[in-house]
């Protein structure tokens, strides 16, 4: 059976509308439907445009004399009726079923929400609510659970956030604010949850169950501080809820009921962080949207910013302008026994710390969402073991004590990929894509990117072919895909491109792919090489439909590499997304030297991949370590669950590249966290014989494969002492340092410039190619920079 | 504890205030057609949410501020035009008025063929595709602010995103390009 195209029930399928029943129906129907199919495919691409569209129409404010009445009315109304203690009576109906919940219906004032509110969350105070005004439980936690609801109620979540009072969010990074927490004003008895400082929990479900909205404001008042991280203890590991610079953090949870993949996603622009519903004692990171098909949590999310006002996204006062980077949380100390495990894909994306130097050169002090710790640690190679065999990598570990924290220590894991020796190199089918806007016009821009192809030009082959596409406000085919010994030709052509008009990516990307797919070598390299400062103004420019395009054109084995130029409307966010999801790499060149590396020294590094989808899962003893936290890495994080599934995607190493993570760790031997009280049953001794301090398991791909294989390492501490380090860690340690006095991270310690530069300085190794020296100066030009804050007059 | 509540819900209303006042005031814009008349629009919609206890609100509140919102932007419409009673029918006719250049100029820095395209709509169709796309409501939300009927709204924005198809080439899939 076929269904009409003009059926509304296939828009509502893609907008999620559907009940279970009439999903099912959709989609057996559409097994053998391609006419539908692709209808709803064009819908999906409809509705992405739309909403971008819409989403970015202006967003106009009341005047501000209104909103000072508003407010003077807030402070002086007292509200219509009494208040009435229903978070009891919610209590109780929560002990006696769904049924009674129904009960409260009478209180809502409209009863046009009848339906809705029985099909909504309720809150759950925790198991002694009755007394919740005095209750003095240390712990709180956020809980999603299916309830017993009744049959007709489908799809009905509740979420509940159980939080006694008396644990306030401690408010980290604006110590003078925190005072004003309704908590120290009123004492302990606010549970309202509508405005309760530890967190307003709104699920506004959908009627289709992948698609729900949740929103967790902590409605504290950190408005008036920007960048004030709102840190929630659990009472188990501090996990932190966003850096909330106004009000609340806005999240989309997507679930299914009772299904493995049940979650809410914390999402903020680019970035979203995921909970799963079975590990609620950690909030962590993912790379949300590419696990199936019909998952789209990773499109219509909440614009972050549309919730934010403009003033709260001052990431620094030496942001300069357009310049947008997605906001990341660093990773708290989560403790092994609620997470012996720690999971993430590899990254060897360097372009972060390309660009911390470019504005370190340009003389101020990058924005803290700009610093990507292990971007900056992948931006320098180590000596690490090489490969032997067949196999593409070596696994390296070290261990010693923590430089900014000495009763801490610091583990060191890297990975050395196997290298190709030039001759080896597969043919490449290379196609430029060459953005030519208005916006490219800087020297740093257009004439940069035209001297790094050249660079990547006089190194093909006649095996070797290359296209140019180039795009502004439409895009075209500048050159025809060209053997590589025709340098003529394909220099005449960089030589003559020239900035100007608007930009729309996408269509450029499009006719690229097209190009690269019309002379694809079947065993090669056949990759896009975008060059851009990543400003799609005009057109496609929703980053989620670009990522969804290029991760398809991944599938057919075209992969992406982004070559990020200039400065001032630099979309680091949507370059790094590209680059992320679509199986591709991204670099920043802020100069001709860093052409030189990325497409000379590194060129097979860049352009050859030698293993995708490449995790690492670390498991920890328990025994030996009381909680770490990895450093860096916080796009990348995966549930542990994800470390075996083939299908979930993550990073892809090139050849000869070298990967580092570091960790710091909280020996089991420490003192006790204040505060936190010491775990009477979790410590029972069943690992004891053990004296491996972790296992390192390390999932890839062959290139060509889509199963996965697996590498492991356990790992001891041997107690080395910091002299007793190789370079290449203390070298790490330092870089990874510096990151966190850049980002002003909690976790920073004793870290200063001054012992930054000191390790760096001791660890220069052989430094080939002077890059640890360049290092060490940027370290002096950041602390002579942040010595200038204050402007001294003569 | 009851005045305890104070400052903590002038300190709702405030987020509310921060998070809302955007979207509502493009709502209100589209139907007013006046930028200023959506202003006064959503400064009631926030006095009339001061007198409502947050946490009656709370699973509903997105909801209940559309809601309230357009019912005063309908009236502010009614009381515009005293000839006539605007009614959801009439409604649809409005897509003929032009918008005031106040609001025409602030769209015409940003927006492209798609915005336009999304002004010609009936006036009905716009705002239900206004209230899924730029708001994530669901259909049974926009059915209820709206009150129309669920699969009325279902199919409001089926014919709408249809029309905008036809009529904005950059909407066909890329499949479909060339």
């Amino acid at each position: 059976m076929k269904i009409d195209p003009n059926d509304p029930r296939l828009t509502a399928y893609v907008l999620g509308e559907l009940d279970d029943a009439e999903r099912t129906k959709i989609e057996a129907l559409l097994q053998d439907d391609e006419t539908a199919r692709r209808e709803i495919e064009t819908i999906r691409t409809a509705r992405a445009t739309i909403t971008n569209e819409l989403r970015s129409e202006p967003c106009p404010r009341l005047a501000p004399e209104q909103i000072a009445a508003i407010h003077e009315r807030a402070a002086s109304r007292k509200p219509a009726r009494a208040p009435f203690p229903w978070w009891r009576l919610l209590g109780w109906a929560t002990a006696l079923g769904a049924a009674t919940a129904l009960t409260l219906l009478q209180f809502r004032p409209l009863d046009q929400h009848r339906e809705k509110a029985r099909r909504l969350p309720v809150y759950t105070a925790s198991p002694n609510s009755s007394t919740v005004a005095g209750a003095t439980a240390e712990t709180g936690h956020l809980r999603l659970e299916a309830p017993p609801a009744p049959k007709d109620v489908s799809g009905s979540l509740t979420l509940s956030l159980n939080r006694p009072e008396p644990n306030p969010p401690a408010i980290a990074g604006q110590p003078g604010r925190s005072s004003t927490t309704p908590q120290s004003q009123h004492g302990p008895s606010m549970v309202t949850p509508g405005s309760d400082a530890s967190g307003k929990t709104v699920v506004r479900a959908n009627q289709e169950i992948t698609s729900r909205l949740v929103e967790i404001a902590p409605a504290s008042p950190a408005q008036s501080s920007s960048g004030a991280t709102l840190t929630y203890n659990d009472g188990h590991a501090a996990w932190q809820a966003g850096a909330v610079s106004a009000y609340r953090a806005i999240g989309r949870a997507e679930s299914s009921i009772g299904q493995p993949n049940d979650r809410i996603t914390i999402s903020r622009g680019a970035e979203s962080r995921t909970l799963p519903l079975d590990d609620v004692q950690s909030l962590n990171y993912a790379q949300s949207g590419n696990e199936s098909p019909h998952s789209y949590y990773d499109r219509g999310q909440i614009e972050w910013d549309q919730y934010f006002p403009p003033q709260t996204e001052s990431v620094s006062p030496s942001s300069p302008s357009a310049e947008s980077y997605s906001h990341s949380i660093e990773n708290p100390f989560v403790t092994v026994a609620q997470n012996p495990l720690s999971t993430f894909g590899l990254d060897a994306d360097t372009a972060s710390y390309a660009n911390i130097r470019r504005f370190l050169n340009q003389g101020t002090l990058p924005p803290h969402d700009a610093v990507r710790i292990e971007e900056m640690l992948n931006y320098f190679s180590y000596d690490y073991p090489r490969p032997h065999g067949r196999e593409p990598f070596a696994l390296y570990a070290e261990m010693s004590e923590c430089p900014w924290n000495p009763a801490h220590r610091l583990a060191l894991i890297g990975l050395k990929a196997t290298d190709i020796a030039s001759h080896k190199i597969q043919p490449m089918n290379l196609v430029f894509l060459i953005d030519v806007s208005g916006s490219m016009g800087d020297q740093n821009e257009l004439p940069l990117v035209k001297q790094a192809l050249r660079l990547l030009v006089d190194q093909l082959t006649p095996r070797d072919r290359v296209a140019i596409v180039v795009y502004a406000g439409d895009s075209r085919v500048a050159l025809r895909s060209t053997p590589g010994d025709d340098k003529t030709a394909i220099l005449e052509v960089i030589d003559s491109l020239e900035a100007g008009g608007s930009t729309n990516g996408g269509a450029g990307i499009q006719s690229a792919y097209r190009e690269a797919l019309a002379n694809f070598i079947e065993g090669g390299v056949n990759r896009v090489i975008l060059c851009t400062d990543g400003d799609f103004n005009v057109g496609v420019t929703d980053p989620n439909q670009l990522v969804q395009m290029v991760q398809q054109q991944a599938q057919s084995h075209v992969f992406l590499t982004i070559l990020g130029v200039g400065m001032g409307n630099l979309k680091d966010s949507t370059m790094q997304k590209l680059a992320d999801k679509g199986s591709g790499n991204y670099a920043y060149i802020d100069n001709l030297d860093e052409a030189h590396k990325v497409l000379v020294e590194q060129m097979r590094g860049t352009l050859v991949t030698v293993a995708r989808d490449a995790k690492v899962q670390i498991e920890f003893n328990p025994t030996l370590v009381r909680s770490y936290r990895l450093i860096g890495y916080e796009k990348r994080r995966l549930r542990a669950r994800d470390f075996n599934n083939d299908r979930k995607v993550a990073g892809d190493i090139g050849a000869g590249h070298t990967v580092t993570a570091l960790y710091e760790i909280v020996p089991a031997t420490a003192p006790a966290e204040p505060g936190v009280d010491p775990l009477k049953y979790q410590s029972s001794p069943r690992s004891a014989a053990s004296a491996e301090l972790m296992t390192v398991k390390l999932r890839y791909k062959d290139p060509e494969a889509s199963t996965s294989q697996l590498l492991t390492a356990a790992v001891r501490d041997s107690g080395a002492s910091w002299r007793g380090t190789s370079s290449d860690f203390r070298f790490a340690a330092s870089v990874a340092a510096f990151g966190m006095i850049l980002r002003d991270s909690p976790y920073k310690g004793a870290s200063t410039f001054n012992l930054v530069h000191e390790l760096a300085d001791g660890a220069r190794g052989r430094d080939e190619n002077g890059y640890r020296s360049e290092f060490i100066s940027l370290v002096d030009q950041a602390r002579t920079l942040s010595g200038n804050v204050v402007p001294d007059d003569p | 504890m009851q005045d305890g509540d104070e400052p903590n819900r002038a300190e709702w209303i405030r987020l509310v205030l921060a998070q809302q006042q955007g979207p509502l005031l493009r709502y209100a814009a589209r139907i007013t057609g006046d930028i200023e008349r959506a202003r006064d629009v959503v400064q009631d919609t926030f006095l009339r949410l001061c007198r409502e206890r947050p946490e009656r609100l709370n699973s509903h509140l997105t909801e209940w501020l559309f809601t309230v919102c357009r019912n005063r932007a309908l009236d502010v419409v009614r009381k515009e035009s005293r000839t006539r009673t605007l009614t959801e029918i009439d409604l649809s006719s409005r897509q003929s008025d032009e918008p005031s250049p106040a609001l025409t100029a602030e769209r015409r820095e940003t927006t492209g063929e798609l915005l336009q395209a999304i002004d010609d709509l009936p006036a009905n169709q716009q705002e239900v595709i206004q209230l899924k796309f730029q708001n994530d409501l669901s259909y049974r939300e926009i059915s209820r602010i709206t009150n129309l009927s669920v699969s009325n709204v279902g199919f409001l924005i089926h014919t709408g995103i249809k029309t905008l198809r036809q009529r904005v080439r950059a909407l066909e899939g890329v499949s479909h390009e060339d």
